[in-house]
């Protein structure tokens, strides 16, 4: 499966956020975008997923109909159900992983004792890092992170980033980040 | 002895401790309120010493009795309290099933807007002459009901699904959740945030309008017609002791589902 991007261009009260940009995807070369603030990282995440459309251009999915490409994403504000807990989040976009994986992955990332709090009662980087997970572990054929590695310090950033690298399984990768630690294994989509 | 005339001291002291406690802020001083509504009720039914116009809480306690001991009293009280039931659940069901459809399917809100206008800015009174003219009396209570309901619910439950975050929407719609936990974790929530006062507000109303409905239609067996029964042989007292149970009903099915909301919401 590939992604294509073709000229698109996106503008937001008369000013031009993307200016006629092109670029591929595949699955064997994650990208990691790059660039100042304000500069339509997240918007061009959004365009990828369906969320907004471009002013003109197009997004051209490759070898499948865009109805049935599946995306994991982490937005960039956290968006969990406050009320369950880490695995009850993870299982409600993963539902045919056991709950026994399900805690076994979270708890390469967070805390044991943490995984039966309610996320409403857990610190930022902690739902943050479930975000990550449910991403994961969620079916799906393209994984977006929009800014993942928010609210975490050096060694959870670098542990998230080492469990995302491990367990991409020939998924497209992209996501936007202002940590040098993806640039090890993506390509750079530096926007600007 | 020393020690017994000791211990009942202290019984005295906490005795009074309590009672002054309870005095300040808790049920003994709602207590001395009623106490002092029911004197000044029965002051001023003696002061017009005329029990068609004013009949006192005595005469009303003694009519409310000897109600009752007869099995037509229960009958009454059961079947409007069914009849009104059952037009609350309807006009729940059928207002939360339509604000659904219009949320979903813009052509359906368009349709539905002007019935849902028409229902609202219609009289009760009307509407009830029109159901015993076309149904009878007998459904009357139940129809009116839901009437009253229906578009209480409808309104409140359509901007609860407007108002729910489309964060959580998108978010749920591109981890493909299941129809159910998008309901169950997504909507749910923020619809009976909107919900709870509306459901409130509306069993009360759905009281107050079947009995009214009742009192023109005068269905055999209810508290309406008893109502009216009151007021054509001028027995002020019976007419309190029904409105007496009319209230007690409302208040007793208001606090059970207000009990059911706060477990959904628990949930």
């Amino acid at each position: 499966m590939k992604i294509i991007l073709k000229n698109i261009c996106k503008s937001y009260n008369g000013r031009k956020v993307i200016d006629n940009l092109s670029y591929e995807f595949t699955p064997d070369k994650p990208v990691v975008i790059e660039g100042g603030s304000g500069i339509g990282k997240t918007t061009l995440l959004r365009i990828i997923m369906g969320l907004e459309k471009p002013d003109s251009g197009e997004v051209v999915f490759e070898g499948v109909s865009h109805e049935a490409v599946r995306f994991a994403p982490v937005f960039q504000n956290t968006r969990l159900i406050d009320k369950l807990d880490a695995p009850a989040n993870v299982r409600l976009a993963a539902r045919e992983i056991s709950g026994d994986a399900v805690r076994a992955a979270l708890i390469a990332l967070i805390p044991k004792e943490e995984l039966g709090k309610k996320v409403r009662d857990l610190s930022g980087g902690t739902q943050r890092r479930v975000e990550i997970v449910r991403a994961v572990l969620a079916p799906s054929d393209v994984i977006i992170m929009d800014e993942p590695l928010t609210g975490l310090d050096e060694g959870n950033a670098r542990r998230a980033v080492a469990y995302i690298k491990e367990n991409m399984e020939g998924r497209i990768l992209i996501t936007s980040s202002h940590s040098d630690l993806f640039e090890a294994f993506c390509e750079t989509l530096l926007l600007k | 002895m020393q020690t017994l005339s000791l211990s009942a001291a202290l019984c005295r002291v906490t005795t009074s401790i309590t009672w002054a406690d309870s005095l300040k802020n808790g049920t003994a001083r709602k207590i001395l309120i009623i106490v002092f509504w029911l004197l000044l009720w029965q002051g001023a039914s003696a002061l017009v010493h005329n029990s068609i116009l004013l009949a006192g809480p005595y005469e009303s306690l003694l009519a409310l009795c000897s109600l009752a001991v007869t099995s037509k009293f229960w009958l009454s009280i059961l079947f409007t309290f069914l009849k009104i039931t059952l037009g609350f659940v309807l006009g729940l069901i059928t207002g939360i099933l339509c604000a659904c459809l219009s949320y979903r399917f813009k052509l359906f809100r368009e349709f539905i807007t002007p019935p849902i206008s028409v229902i609202k800015s219609i009289p009760v009174a009307s509407f009830v002459i029109i159901v015993i003219i076309w149904a009878g009396a007998s459904s009357l209570a139940t129809v009116i009901s839901a009437l009253v309901v229906f578009p209480m619910i409808y309104h409140n439950m359509l901007s609860g699904l407007e108002a729910t975050g489309s964060s959580l929407i998108e978010m749920g719609r591109l981890f493909r959740f299941r129809f159910i936990d998008k309901a169950r974790y997504i909507y749910f929530p923020q619809v009976l945030s909107h919900l709870h006062s509306a459901v409130l507000i509306s069993s009360g109303m759905a009281f107050k309008s079947g009995i009214a409905a009742e009192v023109i239609g005068r269905p055999l067996q209810s508290i309406g017609n008893g109502l009216y029964l009151s007021k054509i042989s001028l027995a002020t007292a019976d007419l309190f002791a029904w409105t007496f149970c009319a209230v007690i009903l409302a208040y007793l099915f208001e606090k059970a589902v207000s009990l059911i909301l706060k477990r959904l919401s628990a949930a």
